[in-house]
């Protein structure tokens, strides 16, 4: 029986944690947050924008940025 | 020296140190570990000296590649990475000086104390009181200084390597001061508050974990900058991050009764140790998914790229170790594979395919660039290494397969009258020809990490590209 007890707490607290940090997060968020490793290195920032057609200014939108999309976040590149 | 940059301004300094020590201590424990498997294949390399020893020099050898090779290029990679991602210089560079030092201190204890036979016999777990406090006193300073510069983080988010780094850091702590709970006798000697059964489930709570956090999820934070940034695309799924990192955090800590099947210890304990491992493979799967579909449109990469390829290869080794594992936690499998070499070979499957590839990986990625040089001194080397790295881990985990099924076969062996049907000698003699092919193996991994540290030599030899100072490396 505890064996079953403390499966049941391992599920719960997956869940709780996963809903906390994944429950109102926008896809967009995750795509900006994926984009950190290159969010201080000019050249590399530049080479993954135009392989994967995503911005460089923070936020998820694809292609050129123009910045007026609601998401914008100049980084310090 | 300060090594700081105007804008964001980072520290280097102590990414250098660590980067160098990781690389030190790799050659010295690998080489240990060469010669304990030659004094497995010709005993009398014990030479009668109680300090050279197998007993002796075997935790000897586990603990330098565990905390000298490994920790070193955690500290390295850690550091490397909050402040890359957070976009800030470390949080009390002074504090984190200290750490350098008083990690290679902790390497020295374990030194001068195991050869001696001065040890708690715990696996993993060997440095005595006095060295086990000091210990906890540096990793402390290190959660101070990794914490608090994601605290005074530039960015928003907090970048999913570092959840990873910070529940290594954490859950490190936390085992180490459980396991290590024990009254001091003497300058030397101490003996745990546990007794019986339940000093050997928290041995290997922490054992387990030692493995799951220390030589995983610590790593998996250097895997989710690394692999990203060598290949030039973002990490796969961002959201399948965050789902691996919870699920392997929920479910790890649970699982280290596995390793005491068919003790003393209570059978539903040891069943949940199973069911546990064997949900784990999910999230881990789901993690080497993401890491190796981080190539997806840069494949073609690999083939001129053998940083690249060392970091991909890790990832399929811990795919193979992390399929492996739960299978062996499934306690008709232990009855045939426990206490055999099968256990080596799962162990080495993941400590050269996953840890120290990864490691390999990411170091040749880092050097160059926090010491201001534009790439590695020959990319031929990095190459012979990988090829060198990758040949002996295939040899040392197959001989090792080969030897723990042949062990587990012949010890459970019986006559028709009940009696063994082979002696142990016989089964020692049966692994001879596996401990010759392992010796080669680690012979092969051995002679790679020579390679990287001629080639590390050589590019701190080389001359900085004009207008770069050494300290001032940014990408």
């Amino acid at each position: 029986m505890a064996s079953e007890y403390w499966l049941v707490v391992a599920l719960v607290v997956f869940y709780l944690a996963l809903q906390r940090q994944l429950g109102g997060t926008r896809g967009r968020e995750l795509d900006d947050a994926a984009m950190l490793p290159f969010a201080d290195d000019e050249a590399a920032a530049r080479r993954v924008e135009r392989a994967t057609g995503r911005s460089r200014t923070g936020c998820g939108c694809r292609g050129t940025c123009d910045g007026g999309c609601p998401g914008r976040m100049d980084l310090p590149a | 020296m300060d090594t700081t940059l105007p804008s964001p301004a980072y520290h280097y300094r102590v990414v250098r140190q660590f980067a160098l020590m990781t690389v030190v201590w790799g050659v010295v424990g690998m080489s240990l570990g060469v010669f304990i498997a030659a004094q497995l294949v010709w005993p009398a390399l014990n030479f009668d000296l109680p300090w050279l020893s197998f007993g002796r020099l075997r935790p000897l050898h586990t603990n330098l590649v565990i905390f000298a090779f490994g920790g070193c290029a955690l500290f390295a990679t850690s550091y490397y990475t909050v402040q890359r991602t957070c976009q800030a210089p470390l949080f009390a560079p002074r504090l984190a000086a200290f750490t350098f030092w008083g990690w290679q201190a902790v390497v020295a204890m374990l030194l001068v104390t195991l050869p001696q036979g001065l040890t708690t016999t715990k696996e993993y777990a060997e440095l005595e009181f006095g060295g086990a406090v000091w210990l906890a006193i540096v990793w402390v300073a290190y959660a101070v200084v990794f914490f608090g510069t994601v605290v005074k983080r530039q960015t928003r988010h907090i970048y999913v390597g570092n959840w990873f780094f910070g529940a290594f850091i954490l859950v490190t702590a936390m085992l180490h001061v459980v396991n290590h709970a024990a009254i001091p006798v003497s300058a030397f000697k101490s003996y745990p508050v546990y007794a019986g059964a339940t000093d050997a489930m928290v041995q290997w709570w922490y054992g387990h974990n030692a493995v799951g956090f220390f030589l995983t999820t610590g790593f998996l934070g250097m895997m989710y900058y690394f692999v990203p940034k060598q290949a030039g695309r973002p990490v796969y799924s961002y959201r399948l991050s965050i789902v691996h990192f919870w699920a392997l955090i929920t479910l790890y800590i649970w699982a280290g009764p596995h390793h005491l099947h068919y003790t003393a210890l209570p059978d539903w304990a040891q069943s949940l140790g199973m069911v546990m491992s064997l949900i784990l493979l999910a999230p881990s799967w789901g993690g080497m998914i993401n890491g190796m579909m981080t190539l997806s449109g840069a494949w073609h990469k690999l083939r001129t790229d053998p940083i690249l390829r060392f970091l991909v290869v890790s990832l399929a080794f811990y795919g193979m170790s992390t399929f492996e594992g739960p299978m062996m936690a499934i306690k008709t499998v232990n009855a045939l594979s426990h206490y055999t070499d099968w256990t080596i070979g799962h162990v080495h499957a993941g400590a050269l395919g996953w840890v120290a590839m990864i490691t390999f990986g990411s170091l040749y990625h880092l050097i160059p660039k926090v010491f201001g040089r534009e790439r590695m001194y020959s990319i031929g080397l990095i190459n012979a290494h990988f090829w060198l790295a990758t040949i002996g881990t295939v040899l040392y985990i197959a001989s090792m397969w080969v030897n723990g099924i042949t062990q587990g076969l012949m010890w459970r062996a019986v006559n028709r009258d009940g009696t063994l049907t082979y002696s142990f000698v016989e089964a020692l003699e049966a692994s001879h020809p596996g401990f010759v092919v392992r010796l080669m193996g680690g012979a092969f991994f051995l002679t790679g990490m020579l390679l990287m540290a001629f080639n590390v030599w050589c590019t701190l030899g080389q001359r900085a590209p004009a207008g770069q100072h050494a300290g001032l490396a940014r990408v």
